[in-house]
């Protein structure tokens, strides 16, 4: 074999700082992306501030209650934090859009490190998205703050997270970027319908009700409404987020054993 | 760099692929790119060229028979070749440093990725765009950008697929002269391109794919010397004329074919009775003409 040349090629790091660096690589790639495309701004904080301030409580059939302002706009900010799922879908298609699939089929990174660092910046947006509503409704909108900053975050980080391996799953199991986009259009409204995050889960008929226990939604504000009107149990919180870590399991599993770095995906538009 | 030339780096044998649910694309084609030689890949459109390099790099979902072997003393395959696919594969809002980083980073780590960046940057003459966003270049210099990509890690195989496709002139060489040095410093490199012209610039060694299956032609240099050249005289009228084959071109030679022309037409008459003759023309043996016989049906 040819020992000067490959001998001379320098190795890339292995195991955990590997996988680490696989991570950081798409992540930083990706960010860069959605900060300059933009859209995604638009739908994780302009879309909810926007509805919150026209709709407020009077949609979720709350304008009574005290505190009712900051309520709606959690709830707001809870539907449109699941863009993450239609975002971190796109953070896959886009290597088919861009034909830098067959790179990824070729280097074939590990799969976690891969997933993790595409939809690590969309799952961040959401995040802070989640948490800026949240402070902001209780500085400004009389929301009150009877547990603590950490169950808020414990709550935003399980739904967003659940929200990428729902995206993910959504990529691993569609043909083209219209269905993903349709589908995760779909999810976004029922289950921020049933779930409670429009109108107050109280509010609801009982079958809708019913379906709410099977949305991350639901669990999320149950958390949330436990963080802020109610005592902050953590009891509460964690068994909320426990519920919506399950669902990101089943969804990561599944996408995992449905995901091929080979896969071919037509109609990429 | 020094270079032990000459073994095979990679080695397919018996491949054999079919997409799902397809007709066998590949038969049992067996491949070696070797150190210090580049191999042109010929073939009709939808003859499996672009499928072979997905098949050999294991980047396309099939059926698949076969081996791939892999000498590179150890080398992950993700660093042991670097793969331009036909399709320019770079994100668009990112700028020409920031794509060729990303692949840098990705295959070599942050500590060795920032030389890498800029030797290949340099190479590629990319400097002056470096800061350039993807979007606002010419698909010339996106090719461009893209080859760079591709094997920013400096891999010891090399897969290019149609690379010259909207090069100018002055790029196209710089493709040409990148493929050159690349094999002398031991790179293995496999080329296809639409162009038997191209094909003969970036290559030293030619296999044929056809019906599925390879054929080894050998050297590009044997392959030419076995192909005659052609003396094309072009009269005024389109009657007027003649192609003639050569076997060496030597004047003796050039003066006895040109004794095949009638005599009315002859050169010297034709120079005397005002500018019927358009063109003399000695054409070299070329791949083009190679090329058209072996492609044909």
């Amino acid at each position: 074999m040819n020992q000067d040349i490959a001998s001379s090629a320098p190795s890339a790091p292995s195991g955990v700082a590997g996988f680490v660096n696989e991570v950081r690589c798409y992540a930083l790639t990706e960010w860069r992306v959605l900060a300059r495309e933009r859209t995604a701004m638009v739908f994780i904080f302009i879309l909810p501030a926007v509805l919150s301030a026209i709709l407020g409580p009077g949609v979720s059939g709350l304008d009574a209650a005290p505190g009712a302002m900051g309520r709606a706009t959690i709830g707001f900010a809870v539907m449109f934090s699941y863009m993450v799922v239609t975002y971190s879908g796109h953070a896959f298609y886009r290597d088919f859009w861009y034909h830098t699939h067959g790179r990824q089929a070729l280097i074939r990174p590990s799969r976690l490190a891969f997933a993790m660092g595409k939809v690590l910046p969309a799952c961040a947006m959401s995040f802070v998205q989640l948490l800026l509503f949240t402070g902001f409704a209780a500085a400004f909108l009389g929301l009150p703050l009877n547990g603590n900053v950490l169950q808020v975050a414990l709550t935003g980080a399980a739904l967003v997270t659940s929200g990428s391996a729902l995206g993910f799953l959504l990529f691993a199991i569609t043909r083209s970027t219209a269905t993903l986009s349709n589908l995760s259009y779909l999810v976004l409204v029922t289950f921020s319908a049933v779930g409670g995050a429009i109108v107050a889960t109280e509010a609801l008929p009982g079958w809708s009700r019913t379906l709410g226990y099977a949305t991350p939604h639901y669990w999320a504000l149950r958390a949330l409404n436990e963080a802020t009107f109610g005592p902050g149990r953590w009891s509460v919180v964690l068994q909320s987020t426990a519920v919506i870590l399950t669902f990101t399991v089943v969804c990561a599993t599944a996408a995992s054993l449905a995901f091929d770095f080979r896969d071919a995906k037509h109609d990429t538009t | 760099m020094g270079s032990a030339k000459g073994t095979a780096l990679l080695s397919a044998e018996r491949l054999s692929f079919a997409f799902p649910q397809g007709a066998p694309v590949l038969r049992e084609v067996s491949l070696h790119l070797k150190g210090g030689a580049s191999v042109g890949l010929l073939g009709a459109n939808g003859a499996g060229k672009t499928t072979l390099l997905g098949a050999i790099t294991g980047t396309v979902r099939g059926t698949t028979g076969g081996s791939v072997r892999l000498d590179v003393g150890g080398l992950h395959a993700r660093r042991a070749i670097g793969f331009a696919t036909q399709a320019i594969a770079l994100y668009p809002v990112l700028t020409v440093e920031e794509n060729v980083g990303h692949l840098a980073r990705l295959l070599l780590g942050r500590g060795e990725a920032k030389a890498a960046i800029a030797r290949t940057l340099e190479e590629f003459a990319l400097g002056p765009i470096a800061r350039t966003r993807v979007h606002h270049l010419s698909g010339g210099q996106r090719r461009l950008v893209h080859l760079a990509a591709s094997f920013v890690h400096a891999p010891p195989i090399r897969l290019l697929d149609e690379p010259t496709v909207a090069l100018d002139f002055e790029a196209r060489q710089l493709v040409v002269r990148r493929v050159r040095a690349w094999r002398e410093e031991g790179a293995a490199v496999l080329v296809t391109a639409h162009y038997p012209e191209d094909i003969e610039e970036l290559s030293t060694e030619l296999v044929l794919l056809r019906d599925g299956k390879t054929r080894d032609l050998g050297e590009l240099g044997t392959v030419l010397s076995n192909q005659t050249r052609t003396l094309s005289l072009r009269g005024a009228r389109p009657d007027a004329s003649w192609e003639l084959t050569l076997a060496t071109s030597s004047l003796e030679e050039v003066r006895s074919k040109l004794g095949e022309v009638p005599s009315d037409v002859h050169l010297s008459e034709l120079r005397l009775s005002g500018n019927r003759l358009r063109d003399i023309l000695l054409r070299d043996p070329s791949l083009s003409a190679f090329a058209r016989e072996s492609e044909g049906p």
